[in-house]
């Protein structure tokens, strides 16, 4: 099998009906980006690496629950982020966060985005957002900063600022998405 | 949030927002499980949501931690066998007493014994190895109790759970102390449970609560998941997840895989898989019914690793299973940290 050929959703139907290697193939392309969602999760390498073994166990046990509407790799995204959630939730023990600049007035979106090298159609929509939902993203999703330090940060609810959060997503992959396709007004005469 | 997020609506982008980060209630998760079912295109969205944040956290960019992938490999590795190695019936214990504390020459032979399961240690520990280890699985054992045993709940859980996952099934609660329980007969483990500690959910990370009445020292208790899986007994754990599990006659069971134990042939290098069983049970808060026993070497130092199941109650069913690591040449208890290396 050249695991590269193969689709995500093909490896774990072949993982489910008993193919061990294809399960190896889905812990190789996504052990990396599993840990990468603990550790932003956690701020913290150890208890990172624990959940995400947690999450590849959870794969190993309970694949047959996948149903396919989605990718695979949004599947696992949800799956990993619940356990995260689930596991700083039985230790009692906060994310950590990263420290921020005492200046940090109005959130520094250029350098923090600098500091991640976004690419260019992220940046752009991000800068498409408004000020309110972008303050929140970037706190929360570059900076991870909780929602309730975001809510005292700008002196609003909890719930507001996960509605901005939200909001910001889905506006931000609205955009990206119209970039990659773009509407049938915005095309050339084709003639 | 009081709007209906749930029936299509130019807020399906919220939503799924809020459905990725997990900011869903049950019914609201529920009813988006249902429309992506059917609704192919909320599913596309939901996807390159996904995509999105991925790309914004940067997590495909993140550095692994040395030795990561290994690991996570070994630890798969344990689950794996775990899931699939049925575990031994005891079928002709040797009739030898216990045999004498000791790490013999590494040059002395071992032979394995016929009915267990052995298994290399993880490729992990495997340079460090100062004399070869095996792992040997005595077998299931049943409850304390007759009655029960397949309907615990708590502390004995699948460690998958559902999506978020459980951590450590029972091998994350704690040791209630019960110092009147350490003379417990070890073959007797259902004598013994009408004297055993209550649950102890509280969750034990390094040890125990000292033992009440007694100046003898708490237990430490390799109890979670980050210390278990550093050293890769999260097999030896499943081991004795899967004796809470266990429909077969207890009391027999129990004796026997508990005298067995006691007499198991040494590990390659002479080191008796009973050196630190005294130790276990004399110090163990309640009755202690060891499941399986595996010896390694943790930088230099040969470890003995007793998984061990317990009642949750007086006269109740066995629900928590632990590791619990000793020296090897002393017996002392070491908790996560020393196993582990941290500071």
């Amino acid at each position: 099998m050249n695991g590269e050929e193969v689709t995500d959703e093909h490896l774990i139907s072949a993982y489910v009906a008993g193919d061990e290697r294809a399960f190896d193939e889905l812990v190789r392309r996504y052990q990396r980006r599993v840990f990468g969602i603990c550790l932003r999760y956690f701020r913290n390498p150890v208890d990172a690496e624990d959940a995400a073994q947690e999450v590849f166990v959870t794969l190993m046990r309970r694949a047959e629950t996948f149903a396919g509407n989605a990718r695979f790799s949004t599947w696992l995204y949800r799956v990993s982020v619940n356990m995260c959630s689930d596991l700083a939730r039985r230790r009692a023990r906060r994310p950590r966060t990263v420290a921020l600049p005492d200046d940090a007035d109005v959130p520094a979106e250029d350098s923090a985005l600098a500091g991640r090298e976004l690419d260019a159609d992220l940046m752009a929509a991000l800068r498409s957002l408004d000020i309110d939902q972008r303050r929140a993203v970037v706190w929360h999703d570059l900076y991870g900063l909780p929602y309730a330090e975001i809510a005292e940060r700008e002196g609003v609810a909890v719930g507001t600022v996960k509605s901005r959060v939200f909001r910001g997503h889905a506006r931000l992959a609205e955009r990206l998405a119209e970039r990659r396709e773009p509407s049938h007004a915005d095309r050339p005469p084709t003639g | 949030m009081t709007r209906d997020l749930t029936s299509e609506s130019p807020d399906d982008g919220e939503l799924l927002a809020a459905y990725l980060a997990g900011d869903l209630s049950d019914d609201k998760q529920a009813a988006v499980n249902a429309r992506l079912a059917r609704e192919p295109r909320l599913a596309r969205q939901l996807d390159e949501l996904a995509e999105l944040l991925t790309r914004l956290h940067g997590t495909d960019d993140v550095t692994l931690p040395q030795g990561y992938t290994e690991r996570l490999r070994d630890r798969l590795e344990d689950e794996r066998a775990a899931a699939v190695v049925p575990l031994a019936e005891p079928q002709s214990p040797p009739t030898s007493g216990r045999q004498e504390r000791r790490v013999a020459p590494a040059t002395a032979a071992a032979s394995r014994p016929a009915d267990a399961t052995v298994t290399e240690l993880p490729r992990r520990l495997s340079p460090l190895l100062a004399a070869a280890a095996v792992l040997v699985v005595l077998g299931l054992l049943g409850a304390a109790a007759v009655a029960g045993i397949g309907s615990l709940s708590g502390g004995a859980g699948d460690a998958a759970g559902e999506a978020g996952g459980e951590e450590a099934g029972g091998a994350a609660a704690s040791l209630e102390a019960r110092a009147a329980d350490q003379s417990t007969p070890l073959g007797d483990p259902a004598a013994g449970a009408t004297k055993a500690a209550g649950d102890g959910r509280t969750r034990l990370e390094q040890s125990a609560e000292p033992n009440r009445g007694t100046a003898s020292p708490s237990l430490p208790v390799l109890s979670d998941r980050r210390g278990a899986s550093r050293l890769n007994l999260g097999r030896l754990e499943a081991m004795a997840r899967q004796a809470l599990d266990s429909t077969a006659n207890p009391r027999v069971r129990a004796a026997a895989l508990t005298q067995a134990v006691a007499d198991a042939p040494a590990f390659p290098g002479g080191l008796s898989p009973s050196a630190c069983l005294d130790d276990v049970v004399a110090e163990a808060p309640g009755p202690v019914v060891p499941v399986a026993v595996r010896a390694l070497d943790v930088g230099g130092r040969v470890r003995l690793a007793y998984a061990v199941a317990q009642p949750s109650e007086p006269g109740g069913p066995l629900a928590t299973a632990r590791v619990i690591v000793a020296d090897a040449e002393t017996c002392r208890f070491l908790d996560a940290d020393e196993l582990t290396g941290s500071p």
